[in-house]
């Protein structure tokens, strides 16, 4: 079966520049040394699997902290001031040049309104229709003092459709959920240190309540901790009240304990395995996915990654650095019969160059010690 | 060149002879010389050692066998296969040296063809050029061997450089040692013209800025 994403092309985002991936498969980890650009591989995955939506984009620069947080002097930036989103494109582009951007596509079996997509940041003008009650923003003049009225915006072709997004629509609190809510692919990401909390995990769990999917986390849970039984989450998102914590019956206390003091491993795999349950049949993207994990049940839980890849259709990102990881990743993808791939993305120059290892190279990198991260 | 260096040999054989001849002739040091149990599993695993992480040159050492043009094959299309581009259709006398090519991860390759690139043969019939000329042993050795009566000789033909070599080593004053002994012990004589193609095409395939 073609996975969502079997090649990928990537011009301009960050500093990924010419970069085309051919090969991937229904799990793919992807490895490199630090600032090989992994995560801005996912980033790129991100924004076309969910179509550019502007919560993804709002998600990856709010992560990045590239608003700046509050008392940070250097970083206050004034509404119309399109620097957060330089460091977006490859460069950071001179503004009054409209020419450069960056595109992301994929061929597979992404529904083709969301397999490509451009974006600039152009200045653009308002202009009314006074009869239809409606506006349309158009490209500014070249010369950028001739017009006093323009602002820039983020310019974007998605699958063909245009769009344009002022950039002071980002400056505001951002409650545009439904966006993300309407891609035609579901799309999750779990970042780094999901583990730390449980509360953000309340809306997945939400989404899997009381289905199948509940006794493949508690099934999950039993690779490292063999006394879980079952497990929920109790609390609100409502303020003065319990926040959402997730909760574990064990074996080994009558009463439910907070996950949390199980251990950053746990927590880890409950992440994981809850987004990959709010994945079916869409992309599920994990950064360094061997964080609080101890090696010796990576080979357990990739294989239960495969499977669940398998049952639930979904295509798997995971960045990792981390040797283990490497080596439990090969194990697995031996013993499934699903695609396995690893990519290296390798800094040379300005450059980022990929390698792929097939399942079957990474059998033989394995028996002949080869180093693939 | 910073980044690693590997050399992909059939057996621990090829491994002790080429680390001792590195060191007799000061080439330098190679960082793994990977022994793979034979040649099918070293030819396979052409393609994911070429994409070992931080290599900057890749040895390949071969017997010829007796099909010196089906072994080259072998080798040559799969190097083509990974990018190296056209590659002769025989491997060079001196050892074929390809540089990597440009925007590529890809490393430095050298091949070579046990005995020499041009003959069929194995490792012990290229240590045969490091016996000192005219070795009056080695002839005593060779009408030994030639002379097993029919019936008796339990290794085929291709296999019989290999047993004059360990019956020569064998009657050596420290008899018995193994290959790569028999260089650091000056047996076999690394400093032969002989030697010269094979250390040139090491420098070359490794250690050349």
């Amino acid at each position: 079966m073609t996975p969502f994403i079997k090649i990928l092309e990537i011009d301009g985002f960050r500093a990924l520049t010419g970069l085309r991936i051919n090969g991937f498969g229904k799990v793919n980890l992807i490895t490199g040394k630090n600032n090989s650009g992994k995560s801005s591989l996912l980033e790129a995955i991100r924004i076309l699997a969910t179509g550019g939506a502007l919560r993804t984009i709002y998600d990856i620069l709010n992560y990045r902290e590239e608003w700046g947080a509050a008392g940070d002097s250097e970083k206050i930036y004034s509404p119309t001031d399109p620097v957060p989103f330089c460091n977006l494109f490859n460069g950071f582009p001179n503004l009054s040049s409209s020419s450069q951007g960056f595109s992301i596509s994929a061929t597979g079996a992404l529904p083709p309104p969301i397999s490509r997509i451009n974006v600039r940041i152009n200045w653009f003008v308002r202009k009314n229709d006074p009869d239809r009650q409606a506006y349309s923003y158009e490209p500014a003049s070249s010369d950028l003092f001739d017009d006093a009225e323009s602002f820039p915006a983020l310019d974007l072709d998605i699958g063909g459709r245009k769009r344009v997004i002022p950039l002071d629509r980002f400056q505001r609190r951002f409650p545009v959920r439904t966006e993300a809510d309407a891609a035609p692919v579901p799309c999750v990401y779990l970042d780094p240190f999901s583990s730390r909390f449980t509360s953000q995990m309340g809306a997945l769990w939400d989404a899997i309540a009381l289905t199948d999917a509940e006794h493949e986390i508690v099934k999950a849970l039993k690779v490292i901790s063999n006394d879980i039984q079952a497990v929920s989450m109790i609390g609100s998102d409502e303020r003065n009240t319990r926040p959402r914590t997730a909760i574990v019956k064990s074996g080994r206390h009558p009463a439910p304990l907070p996950l949390r003091t199980l251990g950053d491993g746990v927590n880890r795999l409950f992440g994981v395995i809850l987004s990959l349950c709010n994945a079916r049949n869409g992309v599920l993207l994990v950064d360094e996915i061997e964080n609080g994990l101890h090696y010796s049940v990576q080979t357990e839980i990739w294989r239960t990654i495969f499977r669940l890849a398998t049952d639930l259709n979904v295509q798997i990102f995971a960045t990792s650095h981390s040797w283990d990881c490497v080596r439990a990743f090969q194990q697995a993808a031996g013993d499934s019969p699903e695609d396995g791939v690893l990519v290296r993305l390798t800094a040379r120059g300005d450059r980022i160059i990929p390698t792929l290892f097939t399942e079957e190279e990474l059998k033989i990198a394995t028996r002949d010690q080869i180093e693939v991260r | 060149m910073t980044g690693k260096r590997v050399l992909m040999v059939e057996g621990p054989d090829d491994e002790h002879v080429v680390k001792n001849l590195c060191g007799a002739r000061n080439l330098g040091k190679i960082d793994h010389v990977h022994p793979y149990g034979g040649k099918d599993p070293l030819i396979e695993g052409i393609p994911a050692r070429l994409k070992e992480s931080d290599l900057v040159a890749l040895g390949i050492l071969l017997d010829a066998d007796t099909d010196l043009h089906a072994r080259w094959e072998a080798v040559a299309h799969r190097l083509q296969q990974a990018g190296y581009g056209h590659l002769p259709a025989a491997p060079t006398r001196e050892g074929l040296v390809i540089e990597a090519p440009e925007n590529t991860l890809l490393p430095r390759v050298g091949i070579w063809l046990m005995p020499d690139n041009q003959v069929p043969g194995i490792l012990e019939d290229f240590l045969r050029f490091l016996v000192p000329a005219g070795d009056p042993l080695f002839a005593h050795v060779e009408q030994s061997v030639d002379r097993i009566p029919d019936g008796q000789r339990r290794f085929g033909d291709l296999k019989k450089p290999k047993a004059k070599i360990h019956t020569w080593l064998a009657w050596q004053d420290e008899p018995g040692k193994p290959l790569g002994q028999a260089i650091r012990a000056r047996y076999l004589d690394p400093d032969l013209p002989a030697a010269d193609v094979f250390a040139d095409w090491l420098d070359r395939t490794f250690f050349a800025p």
